[in-house]
């Protein structure tokens, strides 16, 4: 915080530059205290340099303090011009007396200045902080929905993957259900567990009145041809195992 | 007032000349170096810019073909979409033929040997090709199985290639797993065509495999439907062009899709076979000609109405899957492609004339000589007789050549080929099967003086199966032929059912005629005494059978003549003959073992007898009354 503390001194001629600042507080707990029981122009003149020390050692940027300054003077000389006029032409007070309700004035519309300057620092620093706030929020969207993007791109590809398994999953189990429905399947397993093709059935007709008729002949089925051992069943069935794995 | 103006720097500085001026030179002096700054800057951005317009002149200019070029060549992907090709169902939705995705495993060897040399070159630690490739081959093996034996996997890794196919038809999570663990393998997307009943119903599907000859590479039909249809089942391929990263094809840059043509899938095709009758029939047939010593047979049910296919099937079939081993003989439809003098069967066609025309009836006695004198040529019957008389029921019965004959020269030549004419004989069904032969009637004016001694006994013609049964199907369906068809709907791929349109029935006799026919017909499956017809086996109980017996003299190629001991035994029949529901025809090629090779009648009492059970037929109300065959 030097810079401001050097920039103090050439603004503060009745004191050392050295000591602007702290005396600057200082006189200001005083200047306020002087205000209400309406003393000297030094203590004021403290005052007013300890008015000015807190907005310019709160804001570093020199051009900033630069353009403060020269709006509120241009706006601050013909308010004490017209009221130094007006109140010595009217109310007859003497010059000190006037320039002392002028000083005073100047005071109130310098303090009035002052906070007015104050919130348009406040205001600034409050646009800066917005700005860099929404810079900062607005990064970490960007960063955060490219993560999201990125990762909703990697689910996607997963989902994607997941499907394609399921459908290959589905396919498979078609095949193995066509495989097993298929007549020829059915056969094999069904001569497997000792299931013979019936021969020649016979047929029944039943009459309206009750009786029934038989065509054909029953014949059995015959057992299938011994010559299939369990050894040989076994064997098929471990082929049959290995082969459908 | 100094005092006041003394807070305001720059009003003061103008009217304060002291202490203000000094420390406000000093800002000053930064601004002169501030200038020999923006004099270095700018001579440097200057530059800067310069150097890069140069640049961007030779890249954008100069170098930018050969940049963008290679930049497509980088990012750019053509990405298809194999469309998935339609399966074939049959009439109750049973799968006959679908397509499985599997990849098909390969590898670079050549590259791979680089690879694995230059890796272990930086780091002895690598594997080298020899331990890489073992690894890789046990690893396959131990995933796929005995499908893949190690040995073999190792021989192909190390063969000196620059490309080598190292297993088809690979389950693709089998196939993931093996990249994932080896991304030196490749995977390629193929498809695999299954064939879930095997062998069966291989005559009419045909066969289909992956094929890289053919644009687009895709499954695509060798055989059978599957061939003829291949338009139909294969669909169009889809594409996109993407933008890829790193040159990785798999790793697509989100949103760079263009160009987007969507796949569309082949449609399926629902065909009026039913699986489980054309199984029972195919082994049914199976037996027969391996029982009568045959070259081959065939058989054919048709729906009697409506003239659809519910069963065909040839003794020799093979297996889809690996139709390469197969013989010529098994890939011939022979049911559709092989036409084949019919004999007795064909006296149908002068039965129907004969009745039509109002030159005989079935009680018609006809006084039947032992032989029949035509041209230059003498028929006579299958059994050794003087003059008899029969009725011509008798003569249809018994199949009696010289009746036959007799009515025929009544009927007289042109209304009996106009006969053959609308019994859709010497032109295609158009049943949708390809290699469908039209068969062989001589026309009117190339007759010899025995031609019409041959025609109406079913000699000197020749006629596929189908066309045989369909003469029978029209007796069966009041005199209207319906021409067979197989394919009875497609499903598109949008999954709207299209049935295929019906053909237009053929009059060929009066509903009268058909009925008196089929009656008449009746006698050559009954058993009565003194009344046998030529195939009382084929008669089943409790429903009346009406058919034709047949056996035709095959053609000798030595002599060109008719062979005396090789003959196509035929058979059609309607099942039942009071309310017909099918037709079953079948044909065995020159049988040799007794009893089963003079007679196909067994064999449609088989075949008969499954479809009263599988399709519950109603009995027939009464059973068939004797047929008089002789007066």
């Amino acid at each position: 915080m030097s810079a401001p503390a050097r920039w103090n001194g050439p603004y503060l001629p009745n004191q050392t530059s050295s000591t602007s600042t702290r005396k600057g507080t200082g006189t200001r707990r005083t200047g306020t205290g002087g205000r209400s029981a309406g003393t000297s122009a030094g203590r004021t003149g403290g005052g007013r340099g300890a008015a000015h020390t807190p907005a310019r050692t709160s804001t570093p940027a020199r051009t900033g303090t630069a353009t403060r300054t020269r709006t509120r003077s241009s706006g601050e000389r013909p308010v004490r011009t017209t009221a130094d006029r007006g109140r010595s032409t009217s109310t007859g007070r003497s010059s000190a007396a006037n320039r002392a309700y002028a000083r005073r004035d100047q005071r109130a519309a310098r303090t009035g200045g002052a906070a007015r300057q104050r919130t348009g620092v406040v205001s600034k620093a409050r646009f800066v902080v917005v700005v860099m706030g929404l810079l900062v929020v607005g990064l970490v969207a960007t960063l955060w929905l490219s993560t999201q993007s990125v990762a909703d791109s990697l689910r996607l590809q997963e989902t994607r993957e997941h499907n394609s398994e399921l459908s290959e999953q589905v396919e498979r189990l078609r095949s193995e259900v066509g495989r097993m429905e298929s007549p020829t399947e059915l056969a094999k397993l069904a001569e497997r567990l000792g299931l013979v093709p019936p021969p020649d059935p016979a047929r029944l007709q039943v009459a309206p009145d009750g009786s029934v008729t038989e065509y054909g002949t029953p014949t059995p089925a015959t057992a299938p041809q011994p010559s299939a051992p369990p050894a040989d069943q076994q064997q098929q069935q471990q082929q049959q195992q290995s082969g459908g794995g | 007032m100094p005092r006041i103006d003394s807070g305001r720097p720059q009003r003061s500085a103008s009217r304060r000349p002291l202490s203000v001026r000094g420390p406000a030179r000093k800002p000053r002096a930064r601004f002169g170096n501030h200038r020999v700054r923006i004099v270095v800057s700018r001579f440097l951005l200057v530059a800067a810019l310069v150097a890069a317009g140069i640049k961007l002149i030779n890249v954008q200019v100069f170098q930018a073909e050969a940049y963008s070029q290679r930049a497509m060549q980088q990012k750019a992907t053509l990405q298809k979409f194999p469309a998935e090709r339609g399966s074939i169902v049959d009439r109750n939705g049973g799968q006959l033929a679908f397509s499985v995705e599997t990849r098909e495993l390969y590898a670079s060897p050549n590259t791979m040997r680089k690879e694995q040399a230059a890796a272990t070159k930086d780091n002895p630690k690598f594997d080298t090709f020899e331990q890489r490739t073992q690894r890789i081959a046990s690893y396959i093996h131990q995933v796929l199985g005995d499908q893949a034996p190690e040995q073999e996997m190792l021989d192909k890794l190390r063969s000196e290639v620059s490309y080598v196919s190292l297993k088809k038809n690979v389950d693709p999570n089998k196939a993931r797993q093996i990249r994932k663990e080896f991304p030196q393998i490749g995977a390629a997307y193929r498809a695999e065509r299954v064939y879930p009943n095997g062998e069966l119903a291989a005559n009419i599907i045909g066969a289909a495999n992956w094929r890289t000859d053919v644009d687009p590479e895709g499954i695509h039909g060798l055989l059978g439907l599957e061939h003829f249809k291949d338009d139909l089942l294969a669909g169009q391929n889809g594409e996109r062009r993407v933008d890829t990263a790193l040159g990785n094809d798999d790793w697509v840059i989100p949103g760079s899709e263009r160009d987007l043509v969507e796949a569309v899938p082949g449609s399926d095709l629902e065909l009026t076979i039913d699986t489980y009758l054309q199984f029972q029939v195919q082994r049914m047939i199976s037996d027969y000609v391996a029982k009568s010593g045959a070259r081959n047979g065939s058989a054919v049910v048709l729906d009697a109405r409506t003239g659809e296919v519910y069963a065909l099937a040839t003794d020799k079939t093979f297996n889809p899957a690996d139709f390469g081993g197969a013989s010529p003989e098994q890939r011939n439809n022979i049911a559709v492609t092989t036409p084949f003098e019919p004999g007795s069967v064909a006296k149908v066609i002068t039965a129907a004339a004969g009745i039509e025309y109002g030159v005989v009836r079935p009680d018609t006695v006809l006084q039947v000589p032992g032989q029949f004198p035509i041209a230059d040529r003498v028929v006579k019957d299958a059994w050794t007789h003087g003059t008899v008389d029969m009725t011509f029921t008798g003569v249809l019965g018994k199949s009696s050549n010289v009746g036959t004959l007799m009515v025929a020269q009544q009927v007289g030549a042109d209304r009996f080929m106009d006969m053959v004419g609308k019994f859709g004989l010497g032109k295609r069904t158009e049943v949708g099967l390809p290699g469908e032969s039209a068969g062989v009637v001589p026309p009117r004016d190339q007759w010899s003086g025995s031609t019409f001694g041959n025609l109406p006994i079913g000699q000197g013609m020749s006629m596929t199966l189908l066309q045989m049964a369909g003469m029978y199907q029209a007796i069966a369906n009041d005199g209207v032929r319906v021409p067979p068809r197989i394919v009875r709907a497609t499903i598109g791929p949008d999954g709207v059912r299209h049935e295929e349109p019906r053909p237009e029935g053929v009059r060929v006799v009066s509903p009268e005629t058909a009925t008196t026919v089929r009656d008449m017909m009746r006698a050559v499956a009954q058993r009565s005494p003194g009344q046998t017809g030529s195939g009382p086996d084929a008669a089943l109980p409790g429903y009346q059978i009406s058919g034709k017996t047949g056996t035709g003299q095959q053609v000798d190629p030595t002599c060109n003549c008719y062979s005396e001991t090789n003959n196509n035994i035929t058979f059609a029949g309607i099942l039942p003959a009071d309310n017909p529901r099918f037709v079953v025809g079948i044909m065995l090629d020159a049988p040799h073992n007794a009893p089963y090779s003079s007679t196909a009648a067994p064999l449609f009492h088989d075949i008969a007898s499954y479809l009263a059970q599988r399709y519950q037929i109603p009995l027939s109300k009464e059973q068939s009354p004797v047929q008089i065959l002789t007066p």
